[in-house]
Formats: structure tokens, sequence, C-alpha cells
């Protein structure tokens, strides 16, 4: 997937846990660590409002385009 | 929905065997007088009440059963007593039992490969069908519900029921050139009764379900990783 989530960077930023900003942005552990993975599929503009506003970020600092990195599943 | 689902598969259950019992009941005559009793019939029928015919009795005397149409429906070759009406009906045959004593040759030895061939790939198809049909309704009832498995156990159930088909329609096919090739009826044509398209509708429509089960599973795993 081309699409980096670089939640893990912004977490050591703002100092929190990842089942801290799971309560805070109402998705389960589960799915954080999907989001954190790279496995998400999409992620939905609910989702990624809430978590902008726990880690207090524009989406820009959480979500990266590297062109160079082939989709897993288009291959 | 687990109860309606195994309620409805025991249903088509006994749907099939209803069918393949009103089907054997319906030939079982002609089972009957090909396997075991085509010298009876005809020294029955030499001393019936109606006349007797010079039947040979010969051991490549066989009965071919063969569908038949009249050439011409206005013409009158046959006729049926009617018990309602008390009087002989003009009658046309569709289906015809005829004991000859055809010798055997390439051609009905070719026949008489290709229907053991054709009657034990129909079986295999029908039972491996059967057997799908069932490790579906186990996986199921383990909530295995989009599982690639079951997906794939669909869209064999249909090729078996495919197969069936063609096997079906070769083994007409066979036994109708064979037939009009030694048998050949005054006033009647020989036709081919091809197997009724059931299976090959029922066979395509277990691949589309396949089909639609690959879709959704698709759409369930892009749905389960969006967050």
């Amino acid at each position: 997937m081309p699409i980096i989530v670089n939640v893990d960077v912004m977490l050591a930023k703002r100092k929190m846990s990842s089942g801290e900003l799971a309560d805070k942005v109402g998705i389960t552990a589960a799915n954080l660590s999907i989001l954190k993975t790279g496995k998400a599929k999409a992620v939905r503009f609910s989702t990624l409002a809430a978590l902008c506003k726990a880690l207090d970020c524009q989406p820009g600092d959480i979500l990266e385009y590297q062109p160079g990195e082939e989709d897993e599943d288009e291959q | 929905m687990k109860t309606r689902f195994n309620i409805l598969c025991a249903l088509l259950a006994v749907a099939m065997i209803f069918g393949i019992a009103i089907d054997f009941a319906t030939n079982r005559k002609a089972f009957s007088v090909s396997f075991n009793q085509g010298r009876e019939s005809a020294a029955a029928f030499d001393s019936s009440a109606e006349g007797p015919m010079k039947v040979l009795d010969s051991k490549d005397m066989e009965w071919y059963y063969v569908n038949i149409v009249a050439k011409d429906y206005h013409i009158q070759t046959d006729s049926l007593y009617n018990h309602k009406t008390g009087r002989y009906e003009h009658a046309v045959l569709a289906e015809a039992a005829v004991r000859t004593d055809v010798k055997s040759d390439a051609e009905q030895k070719a026949y008489t490969l290709a229907g053991p061939i054709c009657a034990i790939t129909y079986i295999a198809s029908i039972g491996y069908f059967w057997l799908m049909l069932i490790f579906c309704i186990i996986g199921v009832n383990r909530n295995e519900f989009f599982s690639e498995g079951l997906e794939s156990r669909f869209a064999r159930m249909g090729i078996c029921l495919i197969i069936a088909y063609v096997a079906q329609w070769t083994l007409e096919i066979f036994g109708y050139f064979w037939t009009r090739s030694h048998i050949s009826l005054e006033n009647y044509d020989i036709v081919i009764d091809g197997p009724n398209c059931y299976f090959l509708c029922f066979g395509i429509g277990m691949i589309i379900v396949s089909e639609l089960f690959k879709m959704a599973r698709a759409y369930k795993e892009e749905n389960e990783m969006t967050i």
C-alpha cells in the first residue's frame, strides 16, 4: 500500500499509548493495530478526523504517500 | 437462520430423492424388461389371445427403447382401445420398445463402452455433488460463511452438475445414432430425447452463487479493513 500511516510517530511525539488513542478515537486496539501496521484498506473521514483531534495534528502528519511501494493486492 | 438453512437443505435432499424415485417408478418396467424379462415377454406375446407373432428366439434378441415421432399425424397407423368410449382410437406413439436381433458390431461395441463410462461419470458427479453439499452444510453450521472453501465447494458442485448433464447427453447421442443405424420404423422417425436442462441451469446457478460469495468475501474483507 503506497499510503503510509505514521500513527506511531505522532504517538511518540504526544507521549500517548495505543490504548489511550484507541479509546479517544473510538476504535478498538485491534483496529488501531491494523492501521499502524499498514494492513488497513481504507480509513473513514470520521476516523481520520478523530485521530487528528486526539493527536492534535493534521492529516498530512499521519498520512504519507510513497509512490515507489507497490500495493500487495495489485500484485 | 441456521435452522432454516438446515431445513431447506433437508428439503432439497427430499426433493432430489423424490425425483429419482419418481423417475425410477416411471421407468421400472423398462428396467425390468431390459434386464430380466426379454425372452419371457416375447414368449408370452407368442401365446397371447391377440394373436401370436413369429418372434425369433435368439440370444441376440434384445429390447431397445426408442423415442419416436410420427411422420404424419393425420395418417392413422396405430390405434388403442379406449375403455371409456368402447372403441379403438387413433393413436400416435411417442416411445416404443422394439425387440430385435441386431448383431453386435463396432458401433454397438462403442455404445456398450460409452454406456458404463457415462453412467459411472454421472453417478460419480452426483455423488461428489452430494459430498460437497454435505461439507457446505457442515461449514455453514460452523459459521464458515465467507471462507474460500465454501465458495470453491459451490463452484465444484456446479461443475459436477454440468458434467452429469454432459454425461447424460453423451449417452443419449450415442444411443440415438446407434439406434437410427439399426432400427427404422414405418411411419415414425426416431428422435433424440435429451435430458432436461435443469441440471445445466442449476449447475451454472451454483457457479454464479460461488462468484457471488467470492465478491461478498472481498467486500467483507475490505469493509473489515476499513477503519
